[in-house]
């Protein structure tokens, strides 16, 4: 696809390929894309890439029955052939007791109340992606730094048509920067993702990262043990997307490994966290991956576990529960999970946090994160790219890399203050509006030696 | 296909290429899941198109796309020169790739049976007997399992006069139990976790092993962990399982020999290697008992094929020789930079990703001591741990963090009490400093990996780790909690 195909082109060729359905129900699914990526080391680029695909996903049902099968051709034989394909591994299948039906249409699917894509982002044009890479290198190089990074521009088209009716078709951009700027014995990071290619303010990122690359250098060794600390954005938004994938799916809780304990004070009143696929200060996600238009779900309020997201399989497990519209696709391990985080904002600036901490730790951002003990939320991770000694008020210096274990929902059970400014960083999927957050205790199990 | 990948080399000579490359890419994959008792997703996915790569004004452009046509391929050939022309905006030096190669050549996986002559009935017959075994286990929740067939069809032609056909197959399986009560939940799987046993080669993988027969043992155990103490904190001895010894070497020695991450071009996203080029040939990166090679030539590895996707011949190759650190994985690109030849290991995750250096089978070579019953023989007071459940090292690969899915203690040479949510960390090269003893070849077993994370935009890529049951002295072991 090297052109955008368009609503009216995209679901006629939908609708064709469920003509050819003789199942019971069916589902087809559409993914086209755009993606651009320049990757940037030692202050050049060094990697170029750009990939045009399309996909198409079949899901056969013949009463409890499921197939599904996908090809990345169009060509209408082809398209016929997975038809096929999904009808007959469907035939092939025992029934599932948990499965209803797929999605009927509501009165929000199919509509267009999403804006316009951005079509700077979509037809992105190299020459841009590289005056931005070569925007951080140069000022890198001046401060005898090195940088690396990936600036990436995405274009995508998703639509969904199934046999009771629904019909969404989505067309939209996306555009991410990340960079580490390095020194001899130090780091500093930047990352940002928008809609619009427009918005990525690379001048600004190349500063923030040189000037914290500046900052640490030559770090001291400090004792690890509890700290008290401020988690800038990007170790916020790290966490909460641990946490949407583990717990705040209804997969996860109807099978008992989630940390939410529903109707509970689980958090600080200071932490509200929601997701909502259609606000413009996120990554818009108008429809899930079964074409049903996404909730707003208030996933915790003023702290309380309040409720989790569900698609149409587990919404029909527990007898007709409302379907909010997170499905990630036919049901599997995962379940339905929310990919539009929002945390909401408090009303300390970070300076206001730093000047009421006796003793603690400035955290830039988290390294390799993986769950522990995935049904308390314990997560295990290094900190990265700027670690900083607080004392009465004031960074006094960097320190040392620790690794941390620590659940995230103590965590977010210890904060204090939430910060009133927010950043849009990358989800798994989509994206996370997130705070910096200030937390009274955090472990950090042992030290590393840079 | 030949004509085609003519057309692309023609065209980006036209165009001022100096080298480029096209491969054509066909995946099929097959997927069967169950779970509690009903067949969880039935799944079949394929995926055609073709990546160009190539170098002007000194610099790499890469583009691709799903649709196979003359006209496509140059238009993509087109886009690549464009991007490379981009790149050579932020320049530093010309790319070198070192010596030119020309190879004509086929390779195929040797199969015994087909991955996709078993039919979908033996393969969903097969994991559901396994699953009705793990939940007649009381206290188990959730019991799955999947199998997995794979076949990639690759064309790989270079404006150097390469012309290499590739037929490889995988198969991949493995069950999981998940028991819940009050303290938590806890899993078992086998033959591994995080994405179960895979192997290159032919359905025949499912021969062996034993998912059934080992479908018990693993929800018994699951439920016992419920109830089981956690573990200990401490500094003792660690004998570990040589699944987890396979994962120890993937994270703390496949991921730093990687030569385009000690040159930093990494760094962005999963970081650099605290194994920089001074230590090569005098590093003491483990005990003299640690030796591992680089070996894309085993049988059934999941890093085993002919040629890379730079069309260099699959090879084996000393990384660390009784315990002195010797060699990296190469690129042809990188290689050059130390006046070395490549040693085959840059590969792309499908038709639409450029190459970059992956690991293919990094291995542990096996030792003298037996397996684990023997290792264990030999302590007094320890902790044996088995399968993993969790993962985590720092950005240069130095300070590691791994949660296993079950630990035992060991008490005068023999297994004692079962403990929960046991883990160890410690420093890479004092960590294999501390390896007193590896199991021998009896109880070596090639793993797969097929979900290692690398590159931006993200790869997936399947490698393989032969691995024995080895023996480690003074590790800090701990117990994670709620």
């Amino acid at each position: 696809m090297s052109d955008v195909m368009g609503r009216e082109k995209v679901l006629g060729l939908l609708q064709d390929v469920l003509g050819y359905a003789t199942a019971d129900q069916t589902e087809i699914t559409f993914g086209g894309s755009r993606k651009s990526l320049t990757r940037f080391a030692n202050n050049y680029i060094h990697q170029n890439v750009n990939e045009t695909n399309t996909g198409v996903k079949v899901r056969s049902i013949f009463g409890q029955k499921i197939g599904t099968a996908s090809t990345n051709s169009l060509a209408p034989a082809r398209l016929r052939e997975t038809v096929e394909m999904a009808e007959r591994l469907a035939r092939l299948q025992v029934d599932d007791p948990d499965f209803k039906s797929l999605p009927a249409p509501d009165g929000g699917t199919g509509s267009t109340d999403y804006p316009e894509p951005d079509m700077a982002t979509f037809y992105s044009d190299p020459q841009l992606r590289a005056d931005g890479a070569g925007t951080i290198c140069r000022k890198s190089k001046e401060a005898g730094l090195v940088a690396a990074g990936a600036f990436e521009t995405n274009g995508d088209e998703m639509a969904i048509v199934n046999s009771l009716g629904i019909a969404s078709y989505y067309q939209g951009t996306s555009s991410h920067l990340n960079t580490v700027v390095m020194g001899d014995t130090s780091s500093g990071w930047a990352d940002r993702v928008s809609r619009k290619v427009s918005e990525i303010d690379y001048e600004a990122m190349a500063d923030e990262a040189v000037g914290k690359a500046v900052r640490s250098r030559d770090p001291r060794a400090l004792e690890p043990g509890d700290y008290e600390v401020i988690l800038e954005e990007y170790a916020v938004a790290e966490m909460l997307n641990y946490m949407s994938y583990l717990g705040m799916g209804a997969l996860s809780v109807q099978e008992g490994r989630s940390f939410m304990q529903l109707g509970k004070q689980i958090m600080s009143p200071l932490v509200t966290i929601y997701d909502d696929g259609h606000d413009p200060h996120g990554l818009i996600l108008p429809f899930d991956l079964e074409g049903v238009r996404r909730q707003r779900v208030d996933m915790i309020v003023e702290g309380v576990a309040k409720a989790v997201v569900y698609d149409s399989y587990t919404a029909n497990k527990e007898g007709g529960r409302a379907n909010t519209g997170h499905s990630i696709g036919a049901q599997g391990e995962v379940g339905p999970i929310p990919l539009n985080l929002f945390m909401a904002a408090g009303t300390s600036s970070k300076d206001e946090m730093l000047k009421t901490i006796k003793r603690g730790l400035w955290v830039t951002r988290f390294h390799y994160v993986n769950p522990l003990v995935p049904d308390k939320a314990v997560l295990t991770g290094m900190t990265r790219d700027g670690t900083f000694l607080i004392e009465d008020g004031e960074i006094v210096g960097p320190v040392k890399n620790f690794r941390f274990t620590q659940s995230a929902v103590e965590a977010l059970n210890e904060t204090v203050a939430v910060g009133r400014e927010r950043l849009l960083l990358p989800g798994f999927g989509g994206g996370s509006l997130v705070p910096a957050i200030h937390c009274k205790r955090f472990t950090f199990n042992s030290a590393t030696e840079f | 296909m030949r004509d085609l990948a003519n057309v692309a080399l023609e065209t980006a000579r036209q165009k001022g290429a100096t080298y480029a490359d096209i491969r054509f890419v066909t995946d099929r994959n097959r997927n069967v899941n169950v779970k509690n008792g009903k067949v969880e997703s039935l799944s079949n996915n394929e995926s055609q198109g073709f990546g160009v790569r190539v170098i002007v004004n000194g610099a790499w452009g890469f583009s691709s796309s799903s649709i196979v046509t003359r006209a496509e391929i140059e238009r993509v050939t087109a886009e690549a020169v464009l991007i490379a022309k981009a790149s050579a905006s932020v320049f530093r030096k010309p790319v070198e790739l070192g010596q030119p190669l020309s190879i004509q050549d086929r390779y195929v996986t040797p199969v015994e049976l087909d991955v996709f002559s078993v039919s979908l009935d033996d393969q969903i017959k097969l994991l559901l007997e396994a699953d009705a075994e793990m939940r007649r286990v009381d206290g188990i929740r959730v019991a799955s399992g999947f199998i997995t067939t794979l076949q990639t069809s690759k064309v790989f032609a270079s404006s150097e006069g390469s012309y290499i056909e590739q037929e490889l197959s995988e198969c991949g399986a493995g069950i999981e139990a998940y028991a819940i009560g009050e303290g938590g939940f806890q899993r078992r799987s086998y033959p591994n976790s995080v994405g179960g046993g895979w192997e290159t080669g032919g359905y025949e993988y499912l021969s062996h092993i034993d998912l059934v027969g080992n479908a018990g043992r693993i929800a018994e155990q699951a439920v016992q962990l419920l109830t089981a103490p956690v573990c200990p904190t401490k500094v003792t001895t660690l004998v570990l399982d040589s699944s987890q010894v396979a994962l120890q070497v993937h994270e703390s020695c496949g991921h730093p020999i990687e030569l385009d991450r000690v040159m930093g071009m990494e760094a962005s996203f999963a970081g650099t290697s605290f194994l920089t080029t001074e230590k090569q040939g005098n590093f003491r990166y483990g005990s003299d008992k640690v030796s591992i090679y680089a070996d894309a030539t085993v049988p059934q590895g999941l890093g085993t094929f002919g040629y890379d996707d730079e069309g260099v011949p699959a090879q084996r190759t000393p990384i660390v020789v009784e315990g002195i650190f010797k060699d990296y994985i190469t690129d042809r690109e990188t290689a050059a930079t130390l006046g070395q030849q490549s040693n085959g290991t840059s590969r792309a995750d499908g038709w639409n990703r450029i190459p970059i250096i992956r690991m293919t089978n990094i291995s542990l070579e096996p030792g003298e001591a037996g397996g684990v019953e023997e290792l264990i023989a030999e302590v007094d007071e320890g902790v044996y741990m088995e399968t993993n459940k969790s993962w985590s090292i720092d950005d240069k690969r130095l300070n590691f963090q791994f949660g296993l899915e079950a630990a035992w203690e060991i008490k005068d040479g023999k297994l004692g009490q079962m403990y929960r949510n046991g883990a160890y960390t410690g420093i890479t090269p004092k960590f294999w400093g501390s390896c007193d003893a590896v199991g021998d070849r009896a109880h070596w077993t090639v793993w797969g990996v097929p979900n290692c994370g690398k590159g931006e935009p993200m790869q997936a890529m399947h490698v393989g780790h032969g691995a024995a049951p080895a023996r480690f002295r003074n590790i800090k072991v701990f117990g994670a909690e709620g």
